[in-house]
């Protein structure tokens, strides 16, 4: 099965790196994907994005038809997940940001995380495991995504589905 | 009496690792798996570094049952003896001949 994962363009990977890690291809934000932060401004027209930012803007941007949402708390909001079920839009869960803290946080955000992915999967929104690194050191090879994303909570059968088919419609979109 | 199964799991380092450390980034290693895997789970998965394949790369072996675990924690462990380091799991097999052909 072809894997794939999304990062920031500051990790400078190449083909040889994609391999190695056994991705079919790695896609750059802002190249492959757009990444809009919502925090100061509200939902744009573009629609081959993953939306970050406030709640409030994000169902807007939810609404609007983004590709994907990236939740920066990881609380969960009934209606943000039922307005993207109804618009098909794939809840992003970065995995650098569980990489990052140490110890009780890191605890407490996988905590957060598995009940927010369990809740937006009961509810059939999609759910991809990205890394989302900003440098190398935050980037795992498929192997390790699946593992993480088991560690939240998915299934074997879920984890190598999103990281294949649900990233790749994020990056073939 | 059972066989115990084993997993070998190739791994590369983000930073060398020179001939002369070996040791102390070993035993740095397991004390940064103990505490992402947990001690009550430690022995179950009973990693153990086989051998180094290159100045970056090595292989570990843990029981079939803590691989997972184990792939897991090397994603999330920051800092061996007190240096940044990171680690990407290349290849997982049953054998170690297997995982040391890898030719990427």
């Amino acid at each position: 099965m072809p894997y794939y994962d999304i990062v920031f363009d500051s990790c400078n990977i190449d083909d040889a790196l994609s391999a190695k890690l056994g991705f079919s291809r790695i896609g750059m934000i802002p190249n492959d994907i757009g990444f809009a932060d919502l925090s100061k401004r509200g939902a744009s027209g573009e629609k081959n994005l993953i939306a970050s930012g406030p709640v409030g803007n994000l169902i807007g941007a939810a609404g609007s038809g983004v590709s994907a949402i990236y939740i920066p708390d990881y609380q969960i909001d009934k209606k943000l997940i039922a307005t993207m079920a109804d618009n098909e839009a794939i809840l992003c869960v970065s995995l650098s940001d569980v990489m990052e803290p140490y110890g009780l946080k890191r605890s407490q955000l996988i905590f957060r995380i598995g009940k927010l992915f369990a809740y937006a999967k009961k509810e059939g929104v999609d759910v991809a495991f990205l890394t989302l690194a900003k440098a190398r050191s935050r980037m795992c090879s498929y192997m390790q995504i699946i593992e993480l994303a088991k560690l939240i909570g998915a299934d074997e059968d879920y984890a190598r589905r999103s990281v294949g088919e649900i990233n790749g419609r994020l990056l073939m979109q | 009496m059972m066989r115990d199964k084993h997993r070998y799991v190739l791994v590369e380092s983000g930073i060398a690792i020179p001939e002369s450390e070996r040791d102390d980034f070993a035993f740095g290693l397991r004390n940064a798996l103990l505490h992402c895997i947990g001690e009550s789970n430690y022995h179950r998965a009973n990693p153990k570094i086989m051998e180094f394949a290159a100045q970056n790369r090595f292989i570990i072996r843990s029981s079939l049952w803590g691989c997972g675990q184990l792939v897991a924690a090397l994603a999330l462990i920051k800092k061996v003896n007190g240096n940044d380091a990171y680690f990407y799991t290349l290849r997982s097999s049953g054998t170690i001949r297997s995982v040391a052909d890898f030719k990427h």
